[in-house]
């Protein structure tokens, strides 16, 4: 058995993954980057390049503190996150992670020294920080894999985490995508970055899982190994609801929203006019929102016209968009459509991906270590951790505590039979002639997921599903891969699987309807909020190998007391006005027009 | 299929098969069978933007593409 050692080893080379590596190495550890793409430098979320980075620099205003961005930050997750984790893993960090982006070459300010900084639509105020990162990738890559002692194992795509007797993380195993060739490691400390969970139901046009808004290569293969290792995951009955243009999935909507765009429905109504709308900023949720309703009405389709800014906003858009949502403007080219005259078509959808402020992840103390030994998780598959900032933060802090635990405790032994067992369980797609192809097999998944376990659900339907997951356990037996390739798909499917059955007992648990920022769960038996029981209680779920188990934690007790002695866990329906959804006191209104439409050309 | 290369600038270096996150780009059976899986490529345009030899192009397939139309705008808010 050939194995790869270290001290530490690090599954995925995204933002996260790179940034343990740099800190694991600085503390003094041998470090091992595995990840299933041959070449990191442009791998993961960031990979094409990020414009904004959602940060205080504590420069004087009060919105700026590190105090006020941590209420904001539980604000936002509605109390679902802990926040004794989140101070020490998201917060805390932020100016360490700044001074290593400046020490990597990533330009954070202007050429003239300043920082430019914005709000976004759910900002409290402007936090977020406008930088050229077209290649922040590129750079954080080279910070890593120019450290010494790490190195990078490409083309292998894990599929478990080992453990030793004692329940603590002793490595991983995995398979080169290429060659299929079985592979061992063997590490004293293992951190899983590989992004949250994608291609979990359909939520793109055409139904095509691959066309997603974050990278939907990772599925859901983060939260398959932690859980098969024994660590749980909160919140991932929640889906992110967002608003992509019609073909393409792509973070259009808040960069033509902010630079001044307006949501238009098909009876040429306008919808929102975001910078003139009071209350419209609370969480920008009632954008979302009030396009649903729009859509739920009958009154698509969904347009965010452009038409009336000066060609100068047009321009700017033009400066960053190419890297902070790739190819959009290549999109609007090919399809001929020019933002001065013409409007962009949008379209609602759901995803299992996480974004700003979402709680959804694997559960981590705040050295960002799962209750499993010896394993952590960095990135935005670990929570509390969001977007660009959270997986920085997160990875910056658990590459130094990984190296810290792989020190104090050493190498853990190999269990061989243990080994032998999962290198068969990972090479048997290969030894079947005849079976299902992984493609049939992920497309039943994400048509159940979707009917029952996508935007509406109730008690039924989530029954419903579970049976059909649960039955397809025994499905993967007869699931067959010609190549690395198909083996790769298929181990991915069979991750998903797994995950689902674990997102669809979280979604069963939580018997009422609650919504924030970009994420929701509408149960359809269940269409209110029930504060009572709910308001900042999260479902922490696990698999034990026959099936998911559920509890309730409540993550941050003073929130959830604060919250019921307010008499309201700002929570909404997803509909009309939107009233509930703003958190602000100024009432969301839904502007009416009544000027008759012309026909558009 | 997405991403489009050119055979005339295409080197078959390997750099686009390395960087995609999706193992949609195999080089061995040369340029014309390059874009191996081209229904799972997620139009993240890392291959273009790495490749050193300006070979690629991204080319969205019809059925992705909008039909523009122009739309007045019941008032203003």
């Amino acid at each position: 058995m050939s194995v790869i050692e270290s001290d530490v080893l690090i599954v995925g080379g995204g933002i996260a993954g790179c940034v343990a590596a740099t800190q694991a190495a600085r503390a003094g550890a041998s470090v091992v980057i595995v990840d299933k793409v041959r070449s990191i430098r442009r791998s993961g979320d960031a990979g094409r390049g990020l414009a904004f980075l959602t940060t205080y620099l504590d420069l004087g205003e009060e919105w700026d503190t590190p105090e006020a961005f941590a209420k904001w930050y539980c604000d936002i997750a509605l109390g679902l996150v802990n926040m004794s984790v989140a101070w020490p893993l998201a917060i805390e960090p932020l100016p360490k992670v700044l001074a290593l982006l400046d020490e990597a070459g990533v330009p954070l300010r202007t050429p003239d020294g300043a920082y430019e900084r914005v709000g976004r639509m759910w900002t409290p105020g402007p936090i977020v920080l406008k930088f050229d990162g077209e290649n922040i990738k590129p750079l954080l890559t080279d910070q890593a894999l120019g450290s010494p002692g790490v190195r990078f194992v490409g083309g292998v795509h894990v599929t478990s985490v080992l453990r030793d007797a004692a329940g603590r993380a002793a490595g991983a195993t995995g398979f080169d995508v290429r060659s299929c060739e079985f592979v061992t490691f063997r590490a004293g400390a293992t951190i899983i970055a590989t992004g949250n969970a994608e291609r979990v139901i359909f939520n793109s046009p055409r139904r095509d899982p691959f066309n997603t808004y974050h990278r939907p290569y990772h599925g859901a293969t983060g939260f398959a190994l932690a859980a098969r290792a024994g660590a749980s995951a909160q919140n991932i009955e929640f889906l992110g609801t967002f608003l992509f243009p019609r073909g393409f999935a792509t973070g259009a909507m808040g960069n033509l929203l902010e630079a001044g765009g307006r949501l238009i429905n098909g009876n040429g109504d306008l919808i929102a006019n975001l910078p003139d709308v009071p209350g419209e900023r609370a969480f920008g949720h009632g954008i979302v929102a009030k396009a649903a309703a729009e859509a739920r009405a009958g009154r698509g389709p969904i347009y965010i016209d452009c038409t009336h800014l000066p060609a100068s906003v047009l321009q700017d858009i033009n400066s960053y968009i190419s890297y902070d949502a790739p190819l959009f403007r290549e999109f609007l080219e090919q399809s001929g459509i020019d933002l001065a005259r013409h409007p962009v078509e949008f379209e609602l959808f759901n995803g299992a991906w996480s974004a700003t402020g979402s709680p959804k992840g694997v559960v981590v103390d705040g050295t960002g270590q799962t209750i499993v030994p010896g394993l952590f998780a960095a990135g935005d598959l670990a929570t509390p951790a969001y977007a660009l900032a959270g997986s920085l933060t997160s990875g910056y802090v658990a590459g130094i505590e990984a190296a810290r635990f792989a020190r104090e405790h050493g190498p853990a032994p190999l269990d061989a039979d243990v080994v032998a067992a999962e290198r068969k369980r990972t090479l048997e797609p290969l030894n079947r002639a005849q079976g299902i192809g992984w493609r049939e097999f992920e497309r039943e998944l994400q048509d159940l997921m979707t009917k029952y376990v996508g935007m509406d659900r109730n008690a039924i339907g989530l029954a419903q599903a579970a049976t059909y997951l649960s039955a397809f356990r025994d499905v993967e037996a007869q699931v067959k891969a010609s190549n690395g390739h198909e083996l790769m798909r298929a181990h991915e499917a069979f991750d998903l699987r797994l995950f689902d059955e674990m997102m669809t007992a979280a979604a069963t648990e939580r018997d009422e309807t609650r919504f924030s920022f970009l994420m929701g769960h509408h149960r359809t038996d269940k269409p209110d909020p029930d504060d009572e029981t709910w308001t900042g209680v999260a479902v922490e779920v696990t698999h034990d190998g026959e099936r998911p188990v559920c509890r309730r934690v409540v993550p941050t007790p003073s929130w959830r007391e604060q919250r019921l002695a307010l008499g309201t866990g700002r929570t909404g329906r997803f509909d009309s006005d939107a009233g509930g959804l703003a958190a602000s006191a100024e009432p969301t209104k839904v502007v009416r027009l009544t000027t008759p439409a012309r026909k558009g050309a | 299929m997405p991403p489009r290369i050119d055979q005339t600038k295409c080197v078959l270096c390997g750099i686009c098969q390395d960087v995609c996150p999706g193992d949609i780009l195999h080089i061995d059976q040369g340029v014309q069978n390059m874009v191996r899986y081209p229904d799972e490529c997620s139009h993240c345009d890392v291959c273009r933007v790495e490749c050193p030899n300006g070979a690629i192009e991204i080319v969205f397939p019809w059925s992705m593409r909008q039909q523009p139309i122009t739309i007045t705008v019941r008032g203003s808010a």
